[in-house]
């Protein structure tokens, strides 16, 4: 499949007035950048509310220079802060409410029909930094010298850690039994 | 290169993260050992599974809710729209420019036998001759009448 025009040119286009633009670019991202965006606060109308928020960020926001980096790779970036800003918000105000009842196990995890379930669930135990790395390598296709910076940790340390994950997703996936 | 050089860098080489010639290194040994291509097929498979199972669409009401902010935000003028118009590489362009030239063409040619030369300003002061249009001097005329 032929890619047309470029992230950068696309982004250009848009900010110039060009709603076409804005389409391509959002059915190149909207999956991968939803599904990131889902699994990070596991809430699906918090998840459509931060990808609005990203994709108008990405918009209105100049700052970005295509010569320093890819458009994906800076998209991903406000993906992630907007997540941990969300966690920090819902841990304040966790932390002033009183403990919670211990809630029954999610039904994803229990019923372990199919593989995309297994996927889930193996994901689901890994831990969160582990489980973020391997989204952003995966779903948001971003390379170990993107996930560096992102990280702020050199390229070696990204590709140790994601040794790592990738080697506890798939023990975790055996053992669920799809592995 | 041997199974246990192979199995550290089958991740970077599903990432795509190897650099060339040791690509080419563990794509030679994957050609010839069963056992490490069928790692690698596992690997892949166990990392198209991320993929799968978290790309996911959002609802259609966000798009069109997304769609209604970016216009109100980068507010498209009517000449920017048309300027966009313009831009697009339409093959019609061309087929209506192509129909247009011989008719354009023909409208010049036209405008200037009708014009026929600019009147000359005599030294003397005598007015220009006047023209003659449309005179065949071999056809006969049109009527013969008696001139006594």
């Amino acid at each position: 499949m032929t890619r047309g025009r470029s992230d950068e040119d696309l982004l250009e286009a848009i900010r110039s007035g060009d709603l076409r633009a804005f389409d391509e670019l959002y059915a190149r991202y909207e999956r991968r950048l939803f599904g990131y965006l889902r699994r990070m606060v596991e809430d699906r109308d918090l998840a459509e509310d931060l990808l609005q928020d990203v994709l108008l960020t990405v918009i209105r926001d100049r700052s970005y220079d295509a010569t320093k980096g890819r458009f994906a790779a800076w998209l991903f970036t406000v993906a992630r802060n907007r997540c941990l800003e969300h966690r920090r918000r819902l841990a304040v105000r966790e932390a002033a409410k009183p403990p919670p009842s211990p809630a029954a196990p999610s039904p994803d995890l229990e019923e372990s029909v199919g593989r995309l379930q297994a996927v889930r669930a193996a994901m689901t135990e890994l831990s969160e930094a582990e489980r973020h790395l391997l989204l952003l390598k995966q779903v948001g296709e971003l390379t170990y010298r993107e996930l560096a910076d992102i990280h702020g940790v050199p390229e070696g340390t990204i590709k140790s850690r994601l040794h790592a994950a990738t080697k506890a997703f798939r023990r975790r996936l055996a053992e669920i039994g799809h592995g | 290169m041997h199974c246990h050089d192979c199995e550290p860098l089958l991740i970077d080489h599903a990432c795509a993260q190897t650099d060339d010639p040791i690509h080419t290194e563990v794509a030679r040994h994957l050609a010839g050992c069963s056992v490490c291509a069928l790692e690698y097929c596992r690997l892949r498979a166990d990392l198209a599974g991320i993929v799968e199972a978290h790309a996911e669409a959002p609802h259609a009401r966000v798009y069109t809710r997304l769609r209604r902010q970016v216009a109100a935000e980068v507010r498209p003028r009517w000449w920017t729209r048309s300027w966009h118009l313009l831009l697009r590489p339409i093959p019609a362009y061309g087929a209506v420019l192509v129909g247009l030239l011989p008719l354009a063409l023909w409208v010049a040619s036209s405008l200037t036998r009708d014009s026929g030369p600019p009147p000359t300003t005599d030294p003397l002061g005598m007015p220009p001759a006047a023209s003659l249009s449309h005179y065949d001097a071999i056809s006969l005329p049109p009527a013969h009448r008696d001139v006594l």
